[in-house]
């Protein structure tokens, strides 16, 4: 689901396809929803042509530290361009978790 | 421990292992009661029982097989346990029906190989993948050292410090 922005909403249980253009790190102020405390933690913003619904490049926020942790390595090696990604959101709110499947793209 | 730390340890291990096999990580494993799914569909059910199924770190389609992966940076046991428990479970996961009938090879990644664990897990069936790239080397220097004199002095000295301060 793309929202009109342009940002990828992963929704719960819904698988979200999508290949990898481009990526970069970002900081974004947060506020810590249990103690109400501001805090600033890193993130990744990634541009992607989503396969599912198929066709438009939007961009992903990714403020999980487990979850940008499983990408991360993919990022900075490259490999991420031969990839088809599908990212399951598993839980909502406090450590919100995904599932995340990778497979090879299939050459056009 | 950085929650980020063992995700990254098994992905880069996957990369370097499996670049171009089908891949999973962070698989919740087992069923999910059918008073939810009739309640609340399959994905409401499997969110709501979330933190009741254990997930493994990933599953990996090599060739013919499934294989089932565990990474674990300081506690190398509980990776043969987890595997053993996660194995059976497969065939009760309502999401990976398809997984259900490839042959499975229980696979333990760890940055070093103590000698009893290698017997232990060879008598299970396991096989074990020692992994260590460059930044593990200081984790696992500080993990070897934990209990040393010198270590438990500088803990004592923190304690005492916070202590002092009345954050401890």
């Amino acid at each position: 689901m793309v929202s009109p922005g342009g940002w990828v909403e992963l929704r719960l249980g819904v698988p979200a396809t999508f290949r990898i253009i481009d990526w970069r790190e970002v900081d974004r102020p947060i506020t810590d929803a249990t103690f109400g405390v501001a805090k600033t933690v890193r993130g990744l913003v990634l541009l992607v042509d989503t396969l599912s619904p198929p066709g438009s490049l939007a961009n992903l926020s990714i403020l999980s530290s487990r979850f940008r942790a499983l990408l991360q390595p993919y990022l900075e090696t490259g490999s991420y361009r031969d990839l088809t990604f599908t990212a399951t959101k598993l839980g909502t709110g406090f450590l919100s978790e995904y599932r995340l499947e990778i497979s090879a793209t299939e050459p056009p | 421990m950085p929650s980020g730390r063992e995700p990254r340890y098994v992905a880069e291990y996957v990369i370097t292992r499996f670049p171009r096999s089908r891949v999973m990580f962070n698989v919740p494993l087992g069923p999910v009661p059918n008073e939810l799914v009739a309640e609340h569909g399959a994905a409401g059910a499997a969110a709501r029982f979330r933190p009741f199924r254990p997930r493994i770190d990933a599953l990996v389609w090599d060739g013919p097989d499934l294989v089932l992966l565990e990474g674990e940076i300081d506690t190398p046991r509980n990776g043969i346990s987890d595997l053993l428990f996660y194995r059976p479970l497969l065939d009760a996961t309502p999401e990976l029906a398809e997984a259900a009938t490839l042959p499975r090879r229980l696979m333990l990644v760890i940055p070093w190989l103590p000698d009893w664990l290698q017997q232990t897990a060879a008598g299970y069936g396991l096989e074990v993948e020692v992994y260590a790239p460059a930044w593990m080397a200081d984790h696992v220097r500080r993990t070897q050292e934990y209990h040393t004199q010198p270590w438990r002095e500088r803990r004592a000295a923190r304690r005492q410090v916070l202590a002092a301060q009345g954050l401890e």
